[in-house]
């Protein structure tokens, strides 16, 4: 079969009848489903486990179910069946390949704290780039019972990392650690995954997998994927996840249900991932947040965009003022909590000169107290760094707020 | 075709999590409605016990639902869903097996499952695609996956109109 166009993203080629090819990724249903049915691990379930396993995707006889410590700094301690490592099945496009499965929530962190807690830590990730505490020490509690399965197989192919939610989490950190200690060739496939590291590690682990093997899918409404909040980034870094457009008009636990995710993808009849858009920059480019800045119109702090957009604008600032972005060591020492004084005293200093920066400073704290119901003319009789910290610790608890609302449904 | 079935518990069951600062009851399909006919060997099983075993999430005692083939060897699986208060954020499992009354032909003396279906939340039905025709489940048959959508299922069952692989 011969290939005559490589697509824009370059991993879908066409053949001579004009069929799509996906080049050895796995087709969006497909992934997707193995997202949801890894969820039969769950419990420690041998029947489940069993038929998880039988799945003719995989060789038989070779996969092994992954335990992980659910537990540590952020999580509740605790020992749970994660996910599934297995090799692909021969006569199967996938022969050779390896498969790296990761489910969700467990009983063990189902109050969502993992994701929503103000004072989420950042550790080093296995490649020492700047990751969630939470997530790694999860990850890392497997990667032994990985090198382990791997160890004296004669193993060639590409890897396959999946999960949904907490899951997506760390088959990221997964797909990370596996190139190229593992394959020089490795697909992430998440869904409803929440942010997992800094700038540094969301640039380093793009530019090592490659954007073209990063489909991170979200459903617009699911709160998720927003959170933790900035200064953690998405993958792939400086580009755009598949965008699933929600049929609902607010922010919904139920829109984070993998359940939700398959259905979308099936509904949407594509056989790889060119039919599933990337998303489109909305909010990115200094015009517009000038002119959101300087709106009059009440903003409403229950929408998503409004968070997506106030920290647009502290990337603005960020980059004008310090002429380059945040960097991701100072953050490593300081904590993100930290972080959020520091930001408080840079905004102050820079509020207290005569220039440009002071200027937008201004309208960035204003629309900030817009945001939280807080008095604009608050801020000409508050001019001290004590007030700026107080408003931007409230923006961070009130932004965390929205999101743990959002995923308990309340 | 319907024969004698009974169960130790009612078919809906409503089991709801204690009360906390939040509740997002929904009803659950735990097991959707099938017919089958149990063979050995080909040939049909007459007025054999059945057991439909079904739990979900972390339920610590599963229910167990009685049935059995008529004089023809054909069964009948009648659907089971419960109402409960998840997180959003924790998936629905369900689980739904269905082995020979008193069986232990199976790994370590546990019965030997005709069918093992583990489903998420999917509607009543979804996970075969269409209604399964002309189910068979012979015992002497290996047991091997069965393709499904939004569940995991095996067993030594088969039909006419099964799913095939999507990849």
């Amino acid at each position: 079969m011969q290939l005559l166009q490589a697509s824009a993203v370059g991993t879908t080629c066409y053949s001579q009848n004009g069929k799509v090819m996906n080049n050895g990724h796995l087709k969006p249903v497909t992934a997707a489903e193995l997202a949801l049915r890894v969820y039969a691990v769950n419990e420690n379930n041998p029947d489940d486990i069993k038929s998880f396993l039988m799945q003719p995707i995989f060789r038989k006889g070779s996969s092994k179910v992954l335990v992980a410590r659910v537990g540590g700094h952020i999580l509740r301690a605790a020992k749970d069946s994660f996910g599934v490592i297995a090799f692909g099945a021969e006569k199967t496009p996938f022969a050779n390949d390896l498969f790296l499965i990761f489910r969700g929530t467990t009983t063990a962190n189902k109050n969502a704290d993992w994701i929503t807690d103000a004072r989420i830590g950042v550790t080093t990730s296995a490649k020492g780039k700047p990751v969630h505490i939470g997530f790694n020490d999860t990850f890392n509690s497997m990667r032994k019972q990985i090198s382990a399965f791997v160890a004296g197989e004669k193993f060639s192919g590409r890897v396959h990392c999946i999960g949904h939610s907490l899951g997506g989490a760390v088959a990221t950190l997964a797909a990370d650690w596996c190139k190229p200690h593992i394959s020089d060739e490795v697909i992430l496939y998440t869904f409803g995954s929440p942010r997992v590291g800094l700038s540094i590690f969301s640039a380093s682990t793009t530019r090592k997998l490659g954007k073209e093997n990063i489909h991170r899918t979200f459903n617009t409404t699911d709160p998720v994927p927003m959170v933790p909040i900035f200064p953690y980034n998405h993958l792939p870094f400086m580009s755009y996840g598949h965008r699933l457009d929600s049929d609902d008009l607010i922010t919904s636990g139920e829109a984070h249900s993998m359940k939700k995710y398959v259905h979308k993808l099936r509904s949407l009849g594509v056989g790889n991932w060119l039919g599933v858009p990337r998303e489109k920059a909305i909010f990115n480019h200094r015009s517009a947040i000038d002119e959101w800045l300087d709106s009059r119109r009440d903003e409403n702090p229950e929408d998503s965009r409004t968070f997506a957009k106030l920290e647009t604008a502290i990337r603005l600032f960020l980059r004008q003022k310090l002429k380059r972005a945040i960097e991701d060591t100072h953050l490593i020492i300081m904590g993100v909590h930290t972080f959020i004084d520091y930001l408080a005293k840079e905004l102050h200093r820079a509020a207290m000169l005569i220039d440009e920066t002071s200027e937008l400073v201004k309208r960035l704290m204003r629309k900030i107290m817009r945001v939280l119901g807080i008095p604009q003319k608050l801020l000409e009789q508050h001019t001290t760094l004590q007030f700026y910290t107080y408003v931007l610790r409230l923006l961070v608890r009130r932004a965390n707020e929205r999101a743990r609302k959002a995923i308990r449904g309340i | 075709m319907l024969s004698g079935c009974s169960e130790t518990k009612t078919s809906n069951a409503k089991i709801s999590t204690p009360k906390q600062d939040t509740t997002m009851v929904k009803t659950y399909v735990v097991a959707s409605t099938y017919k089958g006919q149990l063979l050995k060997a080909g040939k049909p099983v007459a007025n054999q016990p059945l057991i439909n075993e079904l739990s979900w999430n972390n339920l610590s005692q599963p229910i167990f639902r009685q049935l059995s083939t008529d004089d023809k060897g054909f069964f009948f699986v009648e659907a089971y869903s419960v109402e409960l208060d998840l997180g959003a954020l924790e998936e629905f499992t369900g689980r739904s097996y269905l082995y020979i009354e008193g069986d232990t032909s199976g790994e370590n003396g546990n019965p030997a499952h005709l069918m093992t279906i583990t489903r998420f939340d999917a509607k009543e039905g979804e996970e075969f695609g269409q209604t399964p025709r002309n189910m068979i489940c012979d015992t002497d048959t290996e047991t091997r996956y069965i393709e499904t959508r939004y569940a995991v299922a095996s067993g030594k069952c088969s039909w006419d109109n099964m799913l095939q692989p999507e990849w």
